[in-house]
């Protein structure tokens, strides 16, 4: 399948009072185009900085301080951007059109005094105005108007809109009292839009819920109208950072079953961030499993959980309390490292069971152990603890 | 399963009125707890699982009176007023407790170690301040007592001198756990005490409470969203709707043949962390009820799958429907051929 | 680093935190300079009447105020008392407006406040109420009311100014109290049985007193400009009495010199105005760092 996304030796680092928090340490992950990627990691692993620094929102003090990410907006994933060296307003013209994210908490990403349509519409104006006045100027030509000189006037200005729109006449003329009204059959196309994508979400009377504020609201709701307008502009890569975990669990399997219906539906991919390991067996084609700022493991999804070979993703596995088994759980021994001042070599290898002299010495880089299945381990072997080191690396 | 008592809860309700208007009037009740009759037996684990908004943290701060119930009464059978013998605790003040000696006896854990913790406290004077509140104790032994407690729960002197921000997420859940022991408890209420902790570190806290329930014959009501977790702590288990409790079994009956169809739905939305699992998902339609005008009848009759005309009328008594299994639903007989024949399971 | 006590380290963080930015830093400067005054005023301006050292001393009564000279280092203003001599001792009248007012008046303010938001219910009525009424009072008419019955003096004016400052405290107090109330580790005292004022003095006070400091460091500030006026508009300390605002006061009809040379009694109202706006300029950077340093958004950034 051809690339989407690709982010190369990505290094992220916070500059804090206590020092340098090593955030991100060469994070190398490949998405491909229609496929639900989850990243999982427990917190503070860097999950959810390697999706902002791949869409360079990464939160003060962060700075993305090396590496590359690659974006391939072509269908056959050939030509690439490199996005870190591109200017913001290229970036911004694509967070939300091509790229675009679902938060966590639904309550703190919308804005309590707008009415929900107004705020998927906004999308739509941000992106896609060129596109809706060429719809609107279309309209025009059959639309019955009192007076031919409104017509006249009208497509005037989204003429002029749909061919650039930015157009310093149209924004001044949208800023002036009265002459302002030009652009209102522009924002009824906006909220057609806005009731449709809602609509499609299976959110029963749609052009009702466009008129309602967020606090109307019930938070899996709030959670869909977020999906609505992250999936307005049809992107291609949706990042999903934690967007169930907040939810009950009925509520979450409505949304992972919205995820699944959306995925078959269209083909954007999603990058679903969590630490829900439930969530990514059910909903991801493929897996990447970070611990303390890399990357230890990524492989298909049952591939990863039937033959886990990094000794983190089984400690994960074993820690997860599952429906079959019961008795004692299974515990990783000791903390997350503080990433200040991580742990040299590999930087799980304090709490390792499997550890040797080399762990402590190098950092291990991913590499292939299976078909399509990669490891950043220097041993990789049987379950029962008879590791074997492999390729001699 | 131990026969004797620890607390007993009756008809207890909880509403907290809603004013509005310019002169303050009550227009409205949200009714949090609307009738919990529950019995919790000395060394178990109680499970109480729901979704958000049910109540089930309201019933943990109503058990050990952090809470005042509007309604009800709870009963508290404590080792020294003799076995059998119950003291009502439902309307002791803040002094009759502690001079009963039942403050200390009741205790929480807290679900999020950032915010149960005072951040300006050093750890010593946090753990010491339960024991502090009770009884005093002399500088030398209490220091003593401090490090007993937190070798306890796995940390060490060095610990002692120290804020709450320079631990990670489990170390300062086991302080707040080495805090709730220390006064010597019967009887814990655990709110979601892995919730806001990471996988990895969630197993050990769950072991540690495992080990100190043994150790220290404690009694514990588990409150949690997570069924999973309940599955491997609790020896049973309540299931809250709406303020009120629709299921109650032993955890293994429970997860094997579950009767009431909300806790089908439930069980069945667990995602589980399991490729070759199928998932026979019940996707319930809408979103729980808000409980100021909760649904007549039935209150899960909105949401139930299998709703009928009784179940909006009338509304269900807890039926025994196996020994110690308590179920209210008006077809919890046909439930589990019902959700076979519909779901597939 | 661990084996150093954890109070130190902390305060350490805190000094950090204040002191990265750098207006704090001016401010700080500033203040050490008044500090530095205030505290070796005998020395730098030694007093005329040992007893009473904060009367100006002035050789003759002419109200034409003479320039700077050997004898009087700033001039004299009107009524020939030495501008030297008031400035440097009027840092003293400063400090202690500003500290005993906003001492006076946070130390109710801050008690209430706790009480209020803590207890709620009755008990916060009862005190808003009253601070409802106190915000209704009119600053000058209850200063002069004060004046009439007791007398003219600063002592006046400073009670009279705690008396109507208290109200911003627990106001300010009671809203970071109701956000505190309800956290988790409040609740969990209360579950160990820890008792009401221990709850507040250990767990509510340490963490909801940081926007009060905020506000108290910018308030000793704007204390002396209040009492600076209404030494000004002669209510607050006697006459010759070294106070910034009385030496505004004296040089009232000098501000602008005869006709031709406007400029000719500067000195009278330069170097007191000065004093006052550098005063409460520093207490104004100093409170404006500290709410950075406290903003407990970006506490461990």
């Amino acid at each position: 399948m051809p690339k989407l996304i690709e982010t190369r030796d990505l290094v992220t680092n916070f500059y804090t009072y206590e020092g340098v928090v090593k955030a991100l340490n060469k994070v190398g992950l490949v998405i491909e185009r229609g496929t639900t990627f989850g990243l999982v990691g427990e917190s503070g692993c860097g999950k959810s900085v390697t999706a902002r620094s791949m869409m360079r929102v990464v939160q003060e003090p962060g700075r993305i301080e090396g590496g590359q990410v690659l974006f391939y907006p072509g269908e056959d994933g050939q030509e690439a951007v490199e996005l870190l060296s591109q200017s913001e307003a290229y970036m911004q013209s694509l967070r939300g059109d091509q790229i675009s994210m679902i938060f966590q908490e639904p309550n703190a990403a919308l804005n309590p005094i707008m009415t929900i349509g107004d705020q998927v519409a906004e999308s739509f104006l941000f992106h896609r105005k060129k596109e809706m006045c060429a719809k609107v100027l279309e309209d025009l030509k059959t639309a019955d108007l009192p007076w031919p000189g409104l017509k006249k006037l009208l497509e005037f200005f989204y003429r002029r809109a749909a061919a650039d729109p930015g157009d310093r006449l149209c924004c001044w003329a949208s800023r002036t009292p009265i002459l302002k009204r030009w652009q209102q059959r522009l924002f009824r196309e906006a909220r057609r839009r806005s009731v449709e994508i809602i609509a499609a979400l299976d959110i029963a009377n749609a052009d009702q819920v466009v008129d309602r504020y967020p606090h109307n609201l019930s938070g899996g709701m709030k959670q869909r109208i977020l999906i609505a307008m992250a999936l307005a502009c049809e992107p291609l890569l949706l990042i999903a950072d934690e967007a169930t975990s907040n939810l009950d669990v009925t509520i979450q399997a409505q949304i992972l079953d919205l995820l699944r219906k959306l995925k078959k539906k269209s083909i954007s991919s999603i990058l679903l961030i969590t630490h829900d390991l439930g969530v990514v067996a059910e909903t991801c084609d493929r897996v990447g499993v970070m611990y303390a700022g890399s990357v230890c493991e990524v492989a298909r999804v049952g591939e990863l959980f039937r033959n886990p070979l990094h000794p983190y993703t089984r400690a994960l596995l074993d820690a997860v309390p599952k429906f079959s088994v019961s008795g004692q759980l299974k515990s990783v021994e000791g903390n997350v490292p503080n990433l200040v001042d991580p742990p040299s070599g590999c930087r799980f290898h304090p709490r390792c069971p499997l550890r040797r002299k080399i762990c402590a010495q190098r950092l291990p880089e991913l590499a292939l152990a299976g078909p399509d299945h990669l490891v950043a381990c220097h041993l990789a072997g049987g379950r029962s603890g008879s590791a074997q080191v492999w390729g001699g690396r | 399963m131990p026969a004797d008592m620890i607390l007993q809860l009756k008809g207890l309700k909880k509403h907290y009125p809603i004013l509005g208007g310019v002169l303050r009037k009550q227009i409205n009740t949200v009714k949090a707890l609307d009738g919990i009759d529950l019995d919790i037996y000395r060394g178990e684990c109680l499970g109480l699982v729901g979704e958000s908004g049910c109540g089930k943290t309201t019933t943990g701060k109503a058990v050990i009176r952090l809470h005042d119930p509007s309604e009800g009464s709870i009963f508290y059978y404590g080792k020294e007023h003799g076995a059998g013998r119950g003291v009502d605790i439902t309307g002791l003040g803040r002094r009759a407790l502690k001079k009963l000696g039942i403050r200390g006896k009741l205790q929480m854990v807290f679900q999020d170690p950032t915010t149960s913790l005072n951040p300006r406290m050093l750890i010593k004077n946090i753990i010491a301040e339960p024991i502090r509140a009770q009884n005093g104790l002399g500088a030398r032994q209490m220091e003593k007592r401090v490090a007993e407690l937190l070798y306890m729960v796995g940390l060490t002197k060095d610990h002692l001198l120290r804020y709450p921000h320079e631990f990670s997420g489990g170390q300062r859940q086991r302080i707040a756990v080495a805090r709730a022991i220390a006064t010597d408890p019967d009887f814990i209420v655990l709110d979601e005490p892995t919730s806001a902790l990471d996988v990895s570190v969630q197993a050990q806290i769950l072991n540690l409470l495992k080990s100190l329930q043994d150790s220290l014959q404690l009694t514990y009501l588990f409150v949690t969203h997570h069924l999973l977790v309940v599955k491997y702590v609790s020896n049973r288990t309540a299931v809250m709707y709406l303020g009120k409790i629709v299921e109650l079994a032993p955890t293994a009956d429970l997860f094997a043949s579950p009767f009431h169809p909300y806790t089908h739905a439930l069980l069945s939305g667990i995602p589980i962390p399991d490729v070759d699992h199928k998932p026979h998902r019940i996707v319930l339609a809408g979103d729980v009820p808000s409980p100021m005008n909760p649904p007549s009848g039935c209150r899960f009759h909105t949401r139930c799958p299998f709703a009928q005309e009784v179940c909006r009328r009338q509304e269900p008594v807890a039926a025994e429907a196996a020994p110690g299994r308590l179920v209210a639903c008006h077809r919890w007989q046909d439930v589990p051929r019902l959700v076979r024949e519909r779901f597939g399971k | 680093m661990a084996d150093r006590h954890p109070r130190l380290k902390e305060l350490k963080f805190t000094l950090y935190r204040i002191f990265r930015n750098p207006s704090a830093l001016i401010g700080f400067c500033l203040l050490l300079m008044f500090g530095i005054i205030a505290v070796a005023a005998p020395y730098i301006a030694p007093p005329k009447y040992p007893r009473s050292p904060y009367v100006m001393p002035h050789k003759g009564f002419s109200p034409t105020p003479r320039p700077p000279s050997r004898q009087n280092l700033m001039g004299t203003t009107s009524g020939q008392y030495d501008i030297f001599y008031g400035v440097v001792w009027g840092t003293r009248t400063a400090f202690k407006i500003g500290f005993v007012v906003v001492g006076i008046a946070a130390l109710v303010g801050i008690t209430l406040g706790l009480v209020a938001g803590y207890f709620g219910s009755l008990a916060d009525e009862i005190i808003m109420r009253a601070v409802d009424v106190a915000f209704a009072v009119p600053l000058l008419v209850l200063t002069m009311a004060i004046i009439v019955a007791f007398g003219r003096g600063l002592e006046n004016v400073m009670f009279a100014l705690a008396l109507v400052e208290w109200r911003v405290y627990v106001r300010v107090m009671r809203s970071g109290i109701l956000a505190l109330r309800d956290m988790d580790y409040v609740q969990a005292a209360k579950v160990m049985g820890v008792s009401h004022v221990r709850i507040m003095l250990r767990h509510l006070l340490p963490n909801g007193i940081y926007p009060v400091l905020v506000i108290a460091t910018m308030d000793i500030g704007s204390m002396v400009i209040t009492a600076a006026f209404m030494s000004f508009l002669g209510l607050g300390a006697p006459k010759g009495y070294a106070d910034w605002g009385q030496m505004v006061a004296l040089a009232r009809n000098y501000i602008i010199g005869p006709p031709g040379d406007p400029l000719k009694y500067w000195y009278t109202i330069a170097f007191p105005g000065l004093c006052i706006i550098l005063f409460v300029l520093a207490w104004n950077l100093i409170g404006d760092a500290l709410r950075d340093a406290f903003d407990p958004k970006i506490r461990r950034g």
